[in-house]
């Protein structure tokens, strides 16, 4: 999975949100490193539609304007899961291989993972 | 600036297939205001970006129809081939023009010394080459300071020009060794005028029997062989993209509709498999064919065998019954509050 699709699955996950929304929580979670545009986020929503991974919750029509909400459909939330393990899994090792890269002393990033 | 970045993003998303606009088009000018509102200024990069997302989107067949892949690729190879005709015309039309009937007909009076209007043949090399031929049989004397006067009078510039001297075999019935030789005269010419070619032959016979055939045709220029392979590219491309915007529609288009479009669609594809096959086989002689622009052959083609008009004339006739399936006008369905924000649908 692509880190788009998957900062996109993990802004969905605590609760709905809105195109908007889902642009300004990626560019969050990712502290600014990623930063989609509207054509990639709705072929992205496009594609998990597709997949099952994410549904429509609703639409609201404020002021002329249309807002849809998404969220995290069940199979969105295992595959998310399934890869956030995988991610930590990667993490884990790659932190366990720069410690006996340094002796095992401190990592410089501060072995926060 | 809020009214008029509303407007460039509709415009902009003009790009997206109609289908897609309908569907997500108002949510996304919404996003896009949000973006604008939240200090993220309007930039051209923004544009490209969401133009070249249209277009991508345009390629994109409907998610879960395998069918609609295997025909959007037939209607994508069919249509290159059709493309590769036109390529192949619009080619010719950079090439230098056959003379009219009357030019021709007075080019050879010049040459034989026979004023009666002779008979033009125009036909198509195996490069679909413009030729013409013109030939005339009848009684006159022979020149050949004549056939040379009349060709550099008419502009040619003559490259070679030959005469032999033989005899026919006439006057006899059953027994060939009693036949009388008479003698006879023969010439050949070839000659050029700007981009033009010019080859043609007499035989003169010493009673006065003349036969004389001259075919002109236009030297290939450098834009057929690539107009060749850029229709097949254009077509490939057009036909992929008319048969996804078609399968959407077909989608789109109720149950009983959609299925009556889906099968005379693939009645027309199915037909239009046989003048496919033979214009791909038209391009590849195009392709192959003997560089220098000389003379003008043909070689075999499935034209020649197969009768192109009626498999075409299925195949267009189904799909217009497809056509007409899909954008009949039905009785449209109360428009909801989301339809009522809509983007205004300009085509």
């Amino acid at each position: 999975m692509q880190e788009p699709t998957f900062l996109i699955l993990t802004a969905l996950a605590a609760e709905p949100a809105h195109g908007y929304g889902v642009l300004r929580a990626v560019e969050e979670l990712s502290q600014g490193e990623v930063v989609l545009r509207p054509g990639t986020l709705y072929g992205a929503l496009d594609r998990l539609t597709e997949q099952g991974l994410v549904v429509m919750d609703r639409e609201e029509a404020v002021g002329g304007r249309l807002r849809r909400y998404y969220r995290l459909t069940d199979a969105g939330k295992a595959e998310l899961a399934t890869q956030v393990q995988r991610l930590r899994r990667n993490a884990d090792a790659a932190a366990a291989r720069l410690r006996l890269a340094f002796g095992g002393g401190p990592l410089a990033f501060g072995g926060g993972l | 600036m809020t009214v008029e970045w509303e407007r460039r993003c509709e415009r902009l998303l003009r790009a997206y297939p109609r289908s897609y606009r309908n569907h997500r088009g108002a949510e996304m000018v919404t996003t896009l205001l949000d973006m604008a509102e939240a200090g993220r200024r309007p930039s051209r990069g923004l544009a490209v970006h969401l133009v070249l997302c249209g277009l991508r989107e345009r390629f994109r067949p409907p998610a879960r129809q395998p069918l609609v892949w295997a025909g959007a690729l037939l209607a994508a190879v069919l249509l290159g081939g059709f493309g590769a005709a036109a390529g192949t015309w619009a080619g010719w039309q950079t090439a230098a023009s056959v003379p009219s009937d009357s030019e021709l007909r007075a080019l050879n009076a010049a040459l034989t010394g026979m004023p009666a209007p002779a008979a033009v043949y125009r036909e198509a090399s195996a490069m679909k080459t413009p030729n013409a031929l013109v030939r005339a049989d009848g009684t006159s004397d022979y020149s050949a300071e004549r056939v040379r006067a009349a060709l550099v009078a008419d502009g040619w510039r003559i490259t070679s020009f030959e005469e032999r001297t033989g005899y026919v075999l006439g006057n006899f019935t059953d027994d060939i060794e009693k036949a009388e030789r008479i003698p006879m005269k023969s010439v050949s010419y070839t000659a050029t005028r700007g981009g033009l070619k010019l080859q043609g032959d007499g035989d003169a016979i010493v009673n006065g029997d003349v036969m004389y055939g001259t075919e002109v045709w236009p030297r290939e220029t450098a834009a057929v062989r690539p107009l060749t392979v850029a229709g097949v590219v254009a077509g490939v491309v057009a036909g992929w993209l008319l048969a996804v915007a078609f399968a959407f529609r077909m989608r789109d288009s109720g149950r009983r509709r959609g299925w009556a479009a889906r099968a005379m669609s693939a009645v027309a594809l199915a037909a239009a498999i046989v003048p496919g096959y033979s214009l791909y086989r038209d391009a590849y002689q195009v392709m192959l064919y003997a560089h220098g622009s000389p003379y003008p052959y043909i070689v075999y083609s499935p034209s020649d065998v197969i009768a192109l008009q009626p498999w075409t004339a299925v195949s267009l006739a189904a799909l217009a019954a497809a056509v007409i399936a899909v954008a009949w006008p039905r009785r449209e369905p109360a428009a909801s509050v989301i339809e009522g924000i809509a983007l205004p649908d300009r085509g």
